[in-house]
């Protein structure tokens, strides 16, 4: 069902749009967050941040914008995996670069249009397959081998890839006045 | 960075099938329903009770805002200070315990040196704490980051009195200016969100990345940018590293400090653009050259390398005492071959450049004036940013627009009509490197700033990399610089 009805049910408390939300973004939610734990959450932890994610968009429905539930979901999915990582670095050795991601927590509310232009234009700059690749590693947290494997190209000229466009995407973004 | 950007993308990114995100488990939807929606009626019946307790924590964090943003810390509370981190930190946590002195103002004091004196982790309150000293030997608390090394932009320091209670939830902006104050311009709730600062504490105990790593006597052992991307195969690898900076600072005969430290890495699986992301940074002839030489090196390393083995290199890259000066440095590196069982020193080279920076005073026509704004360049330095160009203005400059201090002149004045004339003819516009433009005073809270810096880079290829980067001038190359319709300095008004 499209996601404008889904989003409006779900305004309105519509318990049946949110399961038919659960049904569709489950899995993408999974993937999102084991990306970002490196392993280092259990089968439990990651249930709890997927449930955790879905809650989030239940109770503050009325902050989806209209067309941005799924990246609403992929954010906050982020932010409960990071949670989790948090509670659990206090006992344990985790993955600490993406927990932490580059010190930015991002709120609930996503906002930052501008950003997000920038973000767009400076990505079609990049070219393919860069910008899939950037996009793939920084977005969905997809490591090098499996960016390697799901695109076909060697992991070591991922990695090259990577950098390169870490870099030019850098330039560009500073460019247009955008402090990175 | 990379990352932080992103985490401010609002949207899907288009092009890329997110069906092929095949997560590494699988969680079943029915099994998601059942929790959530129990969940959601769990919550009705609590929700008040929540209400509640959720009042009463925003309004006691609304009343110590409210308190710090008085300025001023009682000795009192810093002596709640004391106990509470000598509480929490006795043992290995902390060292070097520095207590504030008192009535410390934070609008007021200059020449503020800052270093860190303790973390405090609990849930999402995370508290750090520093001491700020200024030129007068009195000192009071702050956070910590003198050089985007220990406490990145994540954290914001809270100090607690006795009772455990905040008092002074300290403004970011103090030193890293606008954007971080913007960042969290949420709610208390947001706020204190913000303020998580685990890695702080956990950055030594991972599994693949090395941050800052605070040993068990208190010092900072290994060094990461999030931007670099350096990785640790596990932790024998950085408990290796550790092993070698504290040799390395012993044979130095220094305490062990990330101040003058820069650490890269290198896995036999890294390219090497890994590890010399710094140098290229670094826009100098005679820089470059080292960079080919250490390049060279490690390519030759690299081919002998085992499973298993990795390349560290040390650099040093020391500044002059002003931390916001790039004219005066050196640079030595330090390769270490090591494997995940022992040290093996099995290379050592270094490569070491002074440089001399190059001052051009320059004459500038009285009476100069762009968009409204008088102003003066004083003088021209060659930088290892470029060329760093001294203005000078008869206002204050932070009254140039609230949202980005003098960024919103400085920016205009860079992008919208400035050109630069080289001896060879090529005139460069609008492309120059802006970033590092700050007020003299800048870190004093850029009180009454009538000066600032601008480093005149431009965009162009480097070999390095082989893509365009901002690129150093010399002064000794520049036949003129125009600002609006006014030539601000010529070979006819310069001196040697």
């Amino acid at each position: 069902m499209d996601d404008l009805i889904l989003t409006e049910r779900l305004r309105n408390k519509d318990i049946a749009a949110l399961e038919e939300i659960i049904d569709q973004y489950t899995k993408l939610l999974t993937a999102v967050i084991c990306n970002i734990a490196c392993g280092n959450l259990t089968k439990q932890d990651v249930e709890e941040a997927v449930q955790d994610t879905f809650l989030s968009l239940w109770y503050n429905a009325d902050k989806v914008e209209n067309g941005k539930m799924k990246a609403y979901l992929c954010q906050i999915a982020k932010n409960k995996a990071r949670d989790k990582l948090r509670t659990l670095s206090r006992n344990k050795t985790i993955c600490i670069d993406d927990m932490v991601s580059d010190g930015v927590y991002v709120s609930d509310d996503i906002e930052e249009k501008t950003l997000s232009m920038a973000i767009d234009e400076a990505l079609s700059d990049l070219g393919e397959p860069d910008r899939e690749i950037i996009i793939r590693r920084y977005y969905y947290y997809q490591s090098s081998n499996q960016i390697s494997e799901i695109m076909g190209i060697n992991s070591q000229t991922i990695r090259t890839k990577l950098a390169r466009a870490k870099n030019k995407l850098k330039k560009i973004l500073t460019e247009r006045g955008i402090k990175v | 960075m990379i990352k932080q950007i992103f985490d401010m993308y609002d949207k899907i990114p288009e092009g890329v099938d997110t069906d092929s995100l095949e997560p590494e488990m699988n969680i079943d939807p029915e099994d998601i329903k059942k929790s959530v929606l129990a969940s959601i009626n769990n919550q009705k019946s609590s929700s008040k009770k929540k209400a509640f307790n959720k009042k009463l924590t925003l309004t006691l964090i609304a009343a110590v805002v409210g308190i710090s943003i008085l300025g001023t810390v009682s000795a009192a509370a810093f002596g709640g200070f004391k106990k509470i981190f000598g509480e929490r930190f006795a043992g290995n946590e902390v060292s070097n315990i520095i207590y504030p002195g008192e009535n410390a103002d934070l609008n007021t004091n200059k020449n503020i040196k800052a270093e860190l004196i303790g973390i405090i982790g609990d849930n999402n309150e995370v508290m750090a704490a520093v001491s700020l000293t200024k030129s007068d030997g009195s000192a009071f608390v702050d956070y910590k980051d003198t050089e985007n090394t220990i406490l990145t932009p994540s954290l914001t320091m809270r100090c607690v009195n006795d009772k455990g209670e905040i008092i002074q939830p300290l403004p970011y902006n103090f030193y890293h200016g606008y954007d971080m104050e913007q960042k969290y311009n949420g709610s208390d709730e947001d706020y204190i969100k913000a303020s998580i600062s685990d890695k702080t504490k956990a950055q030594f105990n991972t599994t693949n990345h090395a941050y800052i790593g605070t040993g068990n006597d208190g010092t900072e052992v290994c060094h990461d940018d999030p931007d670099y991307d350096m990785r640790l195969t596990d932790q024998k690898t950085a408990n290796l590293i550790y092993d070698i900076k504290r040799e390395y600072f012993s044979l130095k005969g220094e305490t062990m400090s990330v101040k003058q430290d820069f650490l890269y890495i290198l896995h036999k699986d890294e390219t090497l653009l890994e590890c010399t992301w710094n140098l290229y940074d670094v826009h100098n002839d005679n820089l470059e050259k080292v960079t080919d030489e250490v390049i060279e090196v490690i390519n030759q390393r690299k081919d002998a390398l085992k499973e298993n083995q990795t390349i560290i290199m040390l650099t040093d890259r020391v500044r002059n005492d002003n931390i916001n000066s790039w004219n005066s440095f050196n640079v030595k590196c330090t390769l270490y071959m090591v494997t995940t069982e022992k040290i093996d020193i099995d290379f050592k080279g270094s490569w070491k450049l002074d440089y001399e920076p190059k001052t051009i005073e320059m004459k500038t026509a009285d009476n100069l004036n762009f968009d409204g704004i008088n102003f003066k360049v004083s003088n021209l330095t060659a930088g290892s940013l470029g060329t760093e160009m001294t203005i000078s203005t008869n206002e204050d400059i932070t009254s140039f627009g609230e949202e980005n201090h003098t960024n919103l002149w400085i920016k205009k004045l860079l992008t919208g009509d400035v050109e630069i004339t080289l001896k060879n003819g090529k005139k460069l516009k609008g492309l120059f490197y802006t970033n590092q433009a700050i007020p003299e005073d800048y870190f004093a809270g850029r009180k009454n700033g009538t000066s600032f810096k601008i480093y005149l880079s431009y965009y162009n290829y480097n070999k390095y990399n082989n893509m365009n980067i901002w690129t150093s001038l010399d002064p000794d190359e520049i036949e003129s610089i125009t600002i609006g319709s006014q030539q601000v300095t010529s070979p006819d008004l310069s001196t040697h």
